[in-house]
């Protein structure tokens, strides 16, 4: 099977190099390349992790997430999602943003799979092509949050006292705004660019990573080793960091993972507040609001890009939900 | 037991009865608009325009458009206007009443024009009366007008809705704006915030009382739900549908469609003042690299025309000709040629970027936006689009960040009101930091002069030398005044902009069942 | 208890004063102001100006800040893009947003609660596949476009249901009409993640020891199941869904705009968009304090569920 999964990389990576679409870019390129490297990188390590030790952790967790063929399928979409991210002008038979004014709202053909859209682009190009917004913010948006909430709730579980308070009381009175409105502000103050959505996104919705990781560093604090750990002298930061920090890896991974699935949503949010990635950069959540215009005379310009949200983000709370079972030793299913 | 059901039925029947012969008497016709309702002072609220259809529901002016959107009686049953041009002389119509029941007269005319007047109060109507010199009261019904100087278009402001000033001055501004009484066809009966307003009949209208007994205006601010509103009966009028709504409302037989020429265009800015966009060149390659012709027609499809001109069709002077003729065309070549050129003179910096701002509250503008910037992007321009919601637009405009704006513009039936507050070099609405002494010139003239035939050379003038010389806006679409509604729906007429005539002197809305 | 109760409102006093100061400074670092978006594309910039000064936009910022404060205290906050009182205009709205946030509530529970229990207790038939591929399913998709979507069907082509605006009480039947579709719309989110949470809690507690020991003992399964199952299944289920409830209020901004619907949430999006400060903040403060006092309800309402817990 991994020898497979490396044919497969070789053979799109090869697609990467020499594809002779003349707009494919040279940073889109070598991005690609080096993406595909870091996913081969990823199943080397996977293999290795499976190889050693029998009876690891990790191949307990490996087993129980594939047996299920929610999760399973999940992973599949999931990947296949990035993978059309990076391959996007090598796999989109049309540039994304070429004009045709005689080919406009036209319905699905052999010439354009998906149709066209009101400026006579190509439907499935755009639709492939918005993979990549969509991955791009959903990602970073929750390493943004998983970082701010991941060091805000060390600090206050690890600290407690007046940090923890002050740190959980300031959390309180943020997410206490509803989101919307605060993002609207937001956007409205520094306009609605793509890395302003993710700044946006990743600032707010800090509770329940905070309260997550804050909670099991205040479990694991109390444990024996750490303890014992510090009364060695063990410095601060080590302690957190050898000992506390992988033991939230397992509710956050999973709260990562869900949370990218309700991130693309926020974002097509706020696409229909008006508030989305700016046009004619393709992104789901804008071509969906244009789309639904056209429900009653072109509904492929809803369908496809409402579809690509659906599956994505169902894939998205597949693989969590599946994640959560697998790392879940209470509930057996 | 048998019994009782037999009354009860009787009951529900009788009840069934008086409800639906109710509802036939009572004629209810409603209207969805694009937005919240938020003032009906016609001195302050009317420059939003949702604001302003109501307010000509509820409040009539001295005049009243007419065919073709001549001026004739409304309040005043007539006027004079002085040789010079500096003196209007209204006499009023005897016995017109307002809502509460007070008498029409001079006073309220008088007050109603001192209220925009003063400098405080800061109302956007301003700068359309702001040559009034004085006002006198002759009688109870003559009302006089001394202007600083000859301004043709003054009898246009005299359609602003009249208010009643003892009620004004007594409740005070901000409790008119939310409680209006005037003396139009329709008084104000409820106002549910966000909701809906209500409008029921003036009994007392000196035109007679209006065929319909209420009118139900509901604000609704996605084109979609306005269709699917239409569609599935919530709503009779349908006034803020875009393309794809009348394209599929369009197959429908079970309404009507009606257009007109609209009172607003758009159009893309340059700021004069930003290099390198003072560059006429420039300006030209984005002329030539964008396909406005061929978009236009789709994009606006049937909201919209392609404008070569700045001033609306239905307005004079028609010089279409010559706009058209001198209009760029559609060539990308060209463009590229000239664009190497600049960057090779060192005018544009070798990785310039042009910014393309617009507001997204248009959806046609957006997409034309969006294809200038994908064309430029074709022929090898670094361009992107800078779309942000429109009070931060009007921010980076009047700060002159803007160096591309889409835009749009909307005023009344003189070219006055078009021209000069944007083409003058000190003009309100001069975002562009356009300048030019002959221009300036021509608009002076233009305004003090009576005789509309010496005025259209003029403006033919100024618009000849801002549009097809320094390019310093590119027009591109006059917009439609479009209302879909029921077919049931009879004697409703678009075309005049600011107003959903129901009742007019020209125009009495009914239903038909 | 009651002193518990009495401290979390008295918490209320800073969050909000907090959460005053994160608008202002947001508001503060918005370009634009009221003034021009009042005048709309005529804007005159010399009337512009008269009227940044009649509405003192040109105060040093802690007088603002003051003024907005004190105004808010004395319920004399005045919006200025519409005119009128910002506690009439919230009072106005605020039945709609609680009709459409306690319907859908309801809806959520009604639906969810049943459709997560006949999926564990039924586990992996097809009533377990199909619930759960539905609730999957409502969890991804995007409320306006179910909504656009619900409108179409509903409306348009069964012409069963009024496709939007607001029609009335709650307890009146036209109003109760109105409220389905945007209840729907709201609640799937909602209803998708209670069924989810409902099946994994039963089916937890259904692999418990005690429940099998009950079984064991020879004990109908409906009456194991309701008996002891669902009792101890409905913290987590509960807890989720009171941290949702809060959410309605606040996050039904989405849901309104697409059905019109004349509720605080639309009220405090135009606000932000027309830049009426005065109106921003008695929308969006009163928006927060619901969303902590329903927070601080569902707490209580622990208690009440759950003997074991207590608050000192």
């Amino acid at each position: 099977m991994f020898v497979a999964f490396c044919l497969l990389n070789i053979g799109a990576m090869v697609l990467v190099i020499t594809s002779e679409h003349p707009y494919v870019l040279l940073w889109e390129r070598v991005v690609g390349t080096l993406g595909i490297l870091a996913f081969m990188g990823v199943g080397y390590l996977i293999r290795r992790l499976s190889l050693t030790e029998a009876q690891s952790n990790f191949q307990i967790i490996r087993r129980k997430l594939l047996a299920s063929k929610g999760a399973a399928l999940g992973l599949i979409v999931v990947i296949a999602t990035c993978y059309l991210a990076l391959l996007a002008p090598m796999l989109a038979p049309y540039s994304p943003y070429a004009l045709d004014f005689m080919q406009m709202s036209k319905p699905p053909s052999s010439l354009h799979w998906f149709g066209t859209d009101e400026l006579g682009r190509d439907l499935l190009s755009r639709v492939i092509y918005g993979s990549r917004v969509a991955i791009a913010v959903g990602v970073a948006a929750v390493v943004l949050n998983i970082s701010l909430g991941l060091t805000l709730g060390l600090v206050a579980g690890y600290f407690g006292g007046r940090v923890d308070n002050l740190i959980m009381r300031g959390i309180e009175i943020w997410s206490s705004i509803p989101f919307v409105l605060m993002a609207i502000a937001i956007i409205a103050a520094v306009g609605a660019s793509i890395t302003n959505i993710i700044i946006v996104v990743g600032i707010t919705g800090l509770m329940d990573f905070t309260r997550i990781v804050r909670s099991a560093v205040i479990g694991e604090k109390s444990r024996e080793y750490v303890e014992a750990a510090k009364a060695l002298g063990v410095r601060d930061r080590a302690i957190i960091f050898k000992h506390i920090l992988p033991n939230c890896l397992a509710p956050v991974t999973v709260l990562a993972t869900l949370r990218v699935g309700s991130t693309i949503l926020t974002v097509a949010g706020l696409s229909y507040l008006g508030l989305g990635a700016q046009p004619p950069i393709p992104s789901w959540g804008v071509m969906l609001n244009r789309g639904q215009e056209y429900l009653a005379v072109a509904p492929w310009m809803a369908l496809f890009p409402g579809l690509a949200i659906v599956v994505t983000v169902m894939a998205f709370n597949l693989l969590g939900d599946g994640l959560r079972d697998a790392l879940d030793p209470r509930l057996i299913r | 037991m048998q019994r009782r059901m037999v009354v009860l039925m009787v009951f529900v029947l009788m009840i069934g009865l008086v409800s639906s012969a109710s509802l036939a008497a009572d004629k209810t016709l409603t209207i969805a608009i694009q937005d919240d309702v938020s003032d009906l002072d016609p001195g302050f609220g009317s420059t939003i325009s949702v604001n302003e259809k109501v307010i000509n529901l509820i409040f009539d002016g001295l005049v009243e458009y007419g065919e073709g959107l001549s001026l004739i009686p409304g309040i005043a049953k007539s006027w004079d206007i002085s040789e010079d041009g500096t003196t209007y002389t209204f006499y009023l119509r005897d016995g017109i009443k307002f809502h509460n029941g007070q008498t029409l007269t001079a006073e309220d005319v008088k007050y109603t024009y001192e209220r925009i007047l003063d400098p405080e109060a800061g109302s956007g109507q301003l700068a359309k009366v702001e040559l009034i010199d004085s006002i006198a009261v002759l009688d109870d019904l003559t009302v006089q007008f001394q202007l600083q100087e000859p301004y043709a278009p003054f009898l246009l402001s005299a359609a602003f809705g009249v208010v009643p000033k003892d009620y004004v001055e007594t409740v005070g501004k901000d409790h008119f704006a939310r409680n209006p009484v005037g003396s139009g066809p329709f008084r104000l009966v409820e106002w549910k915030s966000g909701d809906r307003l209500v409008l029921k009949a003036n009994e007392d209208y000196y035109l007679g009382r209006p065929s319909l007994d209420t009118v139900v205006i509901r604000p609704i601010s996605e084109p979609t739900v306005q269709a699917i509103e239409l569609k599935s009966g919530g709503i009779d009028v349908a006034t803020n549908l875009g393309v794809p709504q009348l394209e599929e409302l369009k197959q429908d037989s079970r309404f009507e469609i009606a257009s007109a020429p609209g009172d607003s265009i758009h159009f893309v800015g340059f700021m004069d003042s930003m290099p390198p966009y003072d560059n006429v060149d420039l300006r030209k390659v984005l002329y030539m690299a964008t396909p406005f012709d061929q978009a236009v027609p789709s994009m606006y499809n049937n909201i919209g025309v392609r404008a070569y001109s700045w001033i609306s069709p239905t307005l004079w002077p028609d010089d279409l000709e010559y706009m058209k003729s001198h209009a760029l065309a559609y060539n990308p070549s060209e463009a590229k040629k000239l664009y190497d050129q600049l960057v090779a003179d060192g005018v544009v910096p070798r990785d310039f970027v042009v910014d393309v701002w617009t507001a997204p509250s248009s959806v046609p503008r957006l997409k034309m936006a969006e294809i200038m910037v994908t064309s430029l992007q074709q022929i090898g321009i670094k361009a992107r689009t800078q779309v942000i919601e429109f009070g931060t637009l009007m921010d980076k405009m009047g700060a002159e960040e803007t160096g591309v704006y889409f835009f749009g513009f909307g005023s009344d039936a003189d070219p006055d009101f078009w021209l000069y507050r944007w083409f003058r070099s000190d003009g309100s609405l001069n975002f562009s930091k356009y300048a030019d002494a002959d221009v300036d010139q021509w608009l002076d003239a233009a305004k003090a002069t009576t005789d509309q035939k010496e005025r259209g050379e003029l403006y033919k003038k100024v618009l000849r030398r801002a549009l097809t010389e320094d390019y310093v806006h590119i027009p591109f679409a006059f917009l439609n005044d479009t209302v879909v509604y029921n077919k049931n729906v009879q004697g409703l007429r678009a075309g005049f902009p600011g107003h959903i005539l129901l009742m007019s002197p020209i125009a009495n809305v009914d239903i038909v069942e | 208890m009651i002193k518990y109760t009495l401290q979390r409102i008295l918490w209320l006093i800073p969050v909000l004063l907090g959460i005053s100061v994160i608008l202002f400074v947001v508001l503060q670092l918005t370009p634009g102001d009221p003034a021009s978006v009042l005048l709309g594309e005529n804007a005159d910039r010399e009337v512009v100006a008269k009227l940044r000064e009649l509405y003192g936009l040109n105060d040093p910022l802690h007088i603002q800040y003051g003024r907005l404060m004190r105004n808010l205290l004395t319920g004399q906050l005045q919006s200025i893009y519409f005119k009128n009182s910002v506690l009439t205009e919230i009072m106005e709205r605020m039945p709609a947003t609680i009709e459409l946030g306690l319907f859908s509530f309801c809806l959520a529970v009604a639906v969810s609660l049943p459709i997560g229990i006949v999926a564990a207790v039924k586990k992996s038939t097809v009533f377990d596949y199909a619930g759960m591929m539905l609730a999957l399913f409502g969890v991804s998709i995007p409320v306006f476009f179910t909504g656009v979507l619900l409108m179409y069907l509903l409306s348009v082509n069964w012409h069963v249901l009024p496709s939007s605006g607001y029609g009335g009480r709650i307890w009146t039947w036209e109003g109760l009409q109105h409220l389905i579709l945007p209840g729907i719309a709201l609640s799937t989110v909602l209803m998708a993640s209670t069924s989810r949470l409902t099946r994994s809690a039963m089916l937890e507690v259904l692999q418990s020891d005690y429940i099998r020991t009950a079984r064991a003992k020879g004990l109908r399964n409906n009456a194991v199941v309701l008996k002891h199952g669902f009792r101890n299944a409905l913290l987590p289920v509960l807890t989720n869904l009171g941290n949702q409830l809060a959410g309605l209020f606040g996050g039904a901004v989405l849901t309104e705009t697409v059905f019109s619907w004349p509720g605080v949430g639309r009220l405090a999006v135009d606000a932000v968009f027309n830049r009426d400060h005065p109106l921003v903040f008695g929308t969006v403060l009163f928006l927060s304090a619901i969303y902590i006092l329903m927070n601080l309800v569902v707490d209580l309402l622990y208690v009440v569920v759950d003997p074991r817990i207590t608050y000192e």
